[in-house]
């Protein structure tokens, strides 16, 4: 698999990502949300295989703990394994600013995701009741953690 | 437990991962203490942030610290870590190019400073600008007081902002 080129996300960015975020969700975040990103200064990353552009990632740094705002893959480039990559440089970004931990949120009904997030040393931190917008009516949100004091080894180095 | 490479070869086969503390290899261009007074001369003044500590940081204390500085987007490399003791140092610093952060309640007590005639923090003698949070000790052993301490470090910044920038 080819490895993605990573660049920090710019205004002129949002148009493009909006465009992949409303492919990829059925309650996307607006042109907005990511604008406010921007300007709060969280770190939001574009990831791109060539020209194309693949996906992309939002971390707010708090202190010593990251929490994953958004991660997405344009749903052409999905079950490639790309979304593993962009999980690892946000991990490797937080081990880098030191921190201590990953937060994230992801749906109750999302198990790809989950799959995904634990396979990567994530465990269920807590669960938040009706915290997203659902078809019908609101839908939970598990609360997921990676301890970055853990780290997983890698068994081809052995 | 150490396993044995059989075992990890056969957890490797089921498709187990392996767990194991991280090294602290990840602690990389901590800045060092600055010296004592003697060395004076060495320190470099022109430091932004400065840094001021009852007594050594302990590698989990600098990697804490280092998260925080890091979560605001500054560099270890642009902070001045000083001890209290060392009066000579402190007092080469100057407002015109710093602003301090004192850890530690108890510490700051200890400290000659009043307060800043405009701005909500204190002031050295020499009218260095400071700012007082928990010590990385009482943070890792009080984790509710990183609320408080996200506060303090964002004024800090914006305190730097009106007051350096």
């Amino acid at each position: 698999m080819t490895e993605l080129a990573v660049r920090e996300l710019d205004l002129s960015d949002i148009d493009a990502v909006w465009q992949i975020e409303k492919q990829a969700n059925r309650f996307p975040w607006t042109k907005g949300n990511f604008a406010d990103c921007l300007k709060s200064g969280y770190h939001t990353f574009l990831y791109s295989e060539g020209l194309y552009l693949v996906g992309y990632s939002v971390i707010q740094t708090v202190l010593d703990e990251v929490h994953l705002l958004n991660i997405c893959v344009k749903p052409d480039f999905q079950g490639k394994g790309y979304g593993r990559q962009i999980l690892n440089h946000v991990i490797d970004i937080a081990t880098k600013q030191s921190a201590t931990i990953v937060v994230l949120e992801v749906r109750a009904s999302n198990l790809k995701a989950q799959q995904l997030y634990l396979s990567s040393g994530f465990n269920e931190m807590s669960v938040r009741r009706g915290y997203y917008p659902a078809q019908d009516g609101r839908e939970d949100a598990v609360l997921m953690g990676l301890d970055l004091g853990m780290l997983q080894l890698d068994q081809s180095l052995l | 437990m150490t396993l044995s490479e059989q075992q990890k070869f056969a957890l490797d086969q089921m498709g187990i991962p392996i767990w194991v503390l991280r090294h602290e290899q990840t602690i990389e261009n901590l800045p060092e203490p600055l010296p004592q007074s003697d060395e004076t001369q060495s320190v470099d003044f022109s430091k932004a942030w400065l840094i001021i500590t009852e007594k050594s940081l302990t590698l989990s204390e600098m990697r804490l610290l280092r998260a925080i500085f890091a979560s605001i987007q500054i560099e270890f490399e642009e902070i001045a870590l000083l001890q209290y003791q060392d009066d000579l140092a402190l007092r080469g610093f100057s407002a015109e190019t710093s602003i301090a952060l004192i850890l530690g309640e108890a510490l700051s007590k200890r400290m000659a400073l009043k307060p800043h005639v405009e701005e909500d923090c204190l002031q050295f003698d020499n009218t260095l600008s400071a700012l007082v949070s928990p010590s990385m000790r009482e943070l890792l052993e009080q984790p509710h007081r990183k609320a408080e301490m996200w506060q303090i470090i964002q004024h800090l910044r914006n305190l730097k902002g009106r007051l350096l920038d």
